[in-house]
């Protein structure tokens, strides 16, 4: 348990009389006092209480907005305190907040199908996706206790996500493809932002936890940072003590809420001491002043803090084995589930069975290949169609995964509303003549050493380029299994497992011919990248990617077909309706199931995440584990709790 | 002595100068840079980035200058305000970063040192006075086998047996409760408890050179005449090994007793990066796998610094022991 023994003292200090003497009593008898007892019909966690009463903090009543939001609590009410144990792989990786503190005018619904209101408490757009309105909640606050208002959101837009400083290119999640947004703020709770362009993912950015809280910077304490509001010489003075060569990064440090324990915050959480420091361990702290409550008006974390230590993954997983991670599903291997189920009832926890959509490991054939030879071919439907039929998944399913993977073709699932029934299923079968018969079709002739020509009389060798991985589906086992069964067909295959870096490096510079990847895709369109070429870093495409990012100035022109795709997904992107977007997903999805750009071959069955005994409201019902919905983020930890100590 | 201190002082300082060249040409050789890295990282989690985006950050943190700009931007700043540079990673200076690691580092650097030669000096002492008996073969094999495993496997090993009988956390060198708190007593007997570990595992790795080369320094003096006649003249065995043979067969110890300096401050790489401990090595690490260059250029320029500097300080007690070193005729 997490507890430490100040959190006993802090909550024997905050009883109030009667409770007190029953505690007292328990101590007599030598038991150590329940930390949660104290939270029995109180409406704040005793470490706040016991801060109202020393004059640190200002009452409850003060600290919370005219209406908060009220939470349903999935397992029940719960109760305050304990500090929940966490570890992650990257000191950077700002997942545990996106995750456990995320923050938005909007959020996803518990479906994780929609938005619903959060800091906003009114939202509408106008009919052609161009103007979005909110009205924020009366009496918000920051964790310093400083009011949050429009002018907040007004200062984050005007002077930081217009500023070409600080954001000298916008990013896909806040342009609507060509400009900025701009922002009226008619009055302190009123917000309008305005496209030129109908923008149709604006609202479902909103909600995502890694790009909502871009748009929520506290004005009042960046101000100093940024030369437009203070004198620039005192800026300058300041960015160079902190040892940065320029304003805009020294105003990016103080931004950054991971690192910067002072940025006042949002969230259900804050971190008092970041993980970048020498212990290698954030410990984040509950947000006095968080808008929260559950069914009973008692002020939402229940949680006091969590603590995140970076490890190496074999140690995370080691800990999670051991049940020391109270609630974990990123940065666990699947390959250790065999662990956690044999260490489960030993170090009381459970393994739940999460869905993960980026898991399906794919062999992307680069359509925009610098050799027009094998252009060609890649572009021809019936080659990848044949690539398709000669891999045999069941035998490598049963090979890695003991049958349990999943099998199917890089589109949508069933859980994404972009699904079209049927779709993804397209040459899964192992199919060798069939294959061949293709392949003799386009007229790759096989030689005497069994190995087919391409049309210029060249041997077919394809070089595949993949970064070794264990993580999901083992990559050079996977990949080897490929190698042999496209012998059979007369296509040759030589392995080249990469560094990451020089993996990236070979995309960008559009210098590969096949990519081997895994791909999400359930939500395509809020990272378009995996299916359409928007980008030199993209998996099937980059040459056709850079054409498209830079408005045809650099890169190559696609084909046709090609830009029937990126015009679909131009449609999707400015669509002035649901129906319009939807109908534009349809189109991609269509597209990629007929012509099947990218081979999968399989995906993990599930996704290992770890929940200790005494945990409560962690959802059980498979939800998905995706970075577009916060990870652990989808079961809203601020209503997770630990159960009384019995 | 004094001429051949001089000397070798303006060997040093071309030495340092082209380390530093060299350690940070190595470290940019690789193709790519750090964003490039980060974005591998993104999208093994499934997320990416803007290639618009990255370009405007590969402007504000300056990787595309060329070489000799960035290089002689780092080294002015070193030398001259003492300033490492930003850490692309951490967001934070190289310096500090270093600094607030260098405790535990050293720390964990004696430690391991001194245990190293606690058991060691004895081990290959006596070795060689128990030559061929079954002393000698046990203290040979166990150190064997301590150099031959890998030292992450057994830290691993290890781990895992703390972790399946003894249901101890694996990884860092406090408890979750101490790992942010202020120093206690507490505290220090919890670091006492997981620093055991990466101590006894890098300890005995080290133990089987100094065993070896001390066993045979005693044997070559063991035979010599004067022990022979200390023995004559009725001195007792256990005075006449310390008092004869050893003092000489340390002589070579001595001298590379300097070479221990740098190996104090790396914190042993592999083994604390598997252990996930709080010193420069899994810095380091680090640092290169994400060509976080400023903070792994630091870390190299400093282990090299202290290289030169362990050399020279051993170059001199060499010298200062033996005549013929300082005239330049050994």
């Amino acid at each position: 348990m997490s507890q430490s023994p100040m959190m006993t003292r802090r909550t024997l200090l905050v009883m109030g009389g009667g409770a007190a003497a029953a505690i007292l009593t328990a101590c007599s008898s030598e038991e150590p006092p329940n930390p949660f007892d104290g939270a029995e019909g109180a409406l704040e966690s005793p470490m706040l209480a016991q801060k109202v009463e020393a004059g640190e903090l200002p009452e409850l009543a003060e600290r919370l907005p005219a209406e908060p939001k009220v939470v349903e609590v999935h397992e029940g009410p719960g109760t305050f305190g304990g500090t929940l144990q966490r570890a992650q792989l990257d000191v950077g990786d700002a997942g545990a907040l996106t995750a456990f503190a995320a923050v938005g005018l909007l959020e996803w619904t518990w479906e994780a199908d929609g938005a619903e209101p959060s800091l906003a408490a009114e939202f509408s757009k106008n009919d052609t996706n161009t103007e979005f309105t909110f009205v924020l909640r009366e009496g918000l606050k920051w964790s310093d206790g400083e009011p949050f208002t429009s002018a907040d959101l007004a200062f984050t837009v005007n002077d930081v996500l217009r500023n070409t400083t600080t954001i000298p290119s916008a990013p896909f999640w806040f342009s609507d493809g060509e400009d900025r947004p701009t922002i009226e703020t008619p009055d302190e709770l009123t917000i309008i932002f305005r496209y030129n362009n109908p923008f149709a993912l604006f609202e479902k950015y909103m909600c995502h936890p890694a790009v909502s809280h871009q748009f929520l910077k506290p004005a009042h304490y960046l101000k100093q940072f940024h030369p437009d509001h203070t004198d620039p010489a005192e800026v300058d003075a300041a960015t160079a003590a902190a040892g940065f060569d320029s304003w805009d990064q020294y105003f990016a440090d103080r931004d950054n809420w991971w690192t910067n324990p002072e940025r006042p915050v949002l969230g259900a959480f804050m971190v008092t001491s970041p993980a970048n420091a020498q212990s290698g361990t954030a410990s984040l702290e509950r947000n006095p002043y968080y808008w929260k409550v559950d069914g009973e008006g008692r002020q939402l974390p229940y949680l006091d803090g969590i603590q995140v230590q970076v490890l190496t993954q074999d140690a995370i997983d080691l800990r999670a084995a051991n049940g020391d991670l109270n609630f974990q599903g990123h940065n666990l291997g699947y390959g250790s589930a065999q662990v956690f189920l044999q260490n489960e009832e030993t170090n009381a926890f459970r393994m739940l069975r999460w869905r993960n959509d980026a898991t399906l490991l794919s062999i992307c054939p680069n359509l925009s290949h610098q050799d027009e030879v094998l252009r060609t071919l890649f572009l021809e439907p019936d080659f990848r169609a044949a690539l398709s039929l000669g891999i045999d998944r069941d035998d490598m399913n049963t090979t890695m995964l003991g049958g349990l993977g999943e099998i199917r073709q890089p589109v949508p699932t069933d859980a994404s509303e972009y699904y079209l029934e049927g779709t993804g299923q397209r040459n899964l079968e192992h199919d060798v003549d069939q294959a061949n018969a293709l392949l003799d079709g386009l007229g790759l002739a096989l030689g005497s050493d069994g190995k087919r020509q391409r049309p210029d009389g060249q041997p077919l060798e394809l070089v595949l380029a993949y970064v070794d991985s264990t993580a999901g589906v083992p990559t050079g086992d996977a990949f080897t299994m490929v190698q042999r069964y496209w012998q059979e067909i007369g296509i040759g295959l030589s392995l080249r497992p990469v560094d990451p870096t020089l993996y990236t490096e070979l995309r960008s510079a559009n210098d590969f011919d096949l990519d081997g990847t895994t791909m999400p895709s359930d939500d395509f369109d809020m990272e378009p990248v995996w299916l359409i070429p928007t980008g030199s870093n993209s998996h099937s495409a980059p040459g056709y990617g850079q054409w498209y990012a830079t408005g045809g100035a650099e890169g190559m022109e696609p084909p046709a077909e090609i830009k029937e795709l990126i015009g679909s997904w131009d449609a999707l992107r400015s669509a002035e309706t649901d129906e319009a977007r939807l109908e534009a997903g349809h189109a991609i999805v269509t597209q990629h199931d007929e012509k099947m750009y990218a081979i999968g071959l399989l995906a993990l069955p599930f996704q290992p995440v770890v929940v200790t005994d005494d945990m409560r409201g962690v959802r059980d019902d498979e939800p998905k584990l995706s970075f577009y919905y916060g990870r652990e983020g989808i079961t809203k930890p601020e209503q997770i709790s630990f159960t009384a100590a019995s | 002595m004094l001429r051949f201190t001089l000397y070798r002082v303006l060997h040093v300082i071309p030495t340092l100068i082209i380390i530093s060249i060299i350690s940070f040409f190595i470290i940019q050789l690789p193709p790519g840079d750090f964003l490039t890295t980060q974005i591998a990282a993104l999208e093994a989690q499934g997320e990416s980035l803007d290639p618009a985006q990255l370009e405007a950050l590969r402007i504000r943190y300056g990787i595309g200058e060329p070489f000799w700009v960035q290089y002689w931007k780092w080294i002015s700043n070193i030398v001259l305000h003492g300033d490492f540079g930003l850490s692309f990673q951490y967001q934070r200076p190289v310096a500090d970063l270093i600094s607030e690691r260098l405790g535990l580092t050293v720390l964990l650097g004696l430690a391991t040192l001194i245990l190293t030669w606690v058991i060691a000096l004895p081990a290959g002492v006596i070795s060689a006075i128990r030559q061929h008996k079954a002393a000698d073969y046990i203290i040979s094999v166990l150190g064997f086998v301590a150099l031959a495993v890998p030292n992450f496997l057994a830290a691993l090993a290890l781990a895992y047996i703390g972790f399946r009988f003894f249901g101890q956390s694996v990884g860092g060198l406090f408890s979750a409760e101490y790992v942010n708190a202020p120093w206690s007593f507490g505290r220090v007997l919890d670091l006492l408890e997981h620093l055991w570990i990466p101590v006894v595992v890098i300890a005995l790795a080290g133990t089987a050179g100094i065993i070896r080369t001390t066993r045979a320094n005693m044997l070559d003096e063991l035979h010599k005449p004067y022990v022979t006649t200390a023995r004559a003249k009725g001195l007792p065995e256990g005075r006449t090994i310390r008092k004869y043979p050893l003092r000489i067969a340390l002589n070579p110890f001595v001298s590379t007793a300097g070479w221990n300096i740098p190996s104090i401050f790396d914190g042993e790489v592999i083994v604390a990066t598997v252990l996930a401990l709080g010193t420069t090595g899994p810095l380091l690490l680090g640092s290169l796998r994400s060509q976080d260059m400023y903070l792994a250029g630091g870390i190299i320029l400093i282990i090299a610094v202290l290289t030169v500097i362990g050399t020279f300080i051993s170059d001199l007690l060499l010298a200062a022991v033996d005549p013929r070193v300082r005239f330049g005729k050994a």
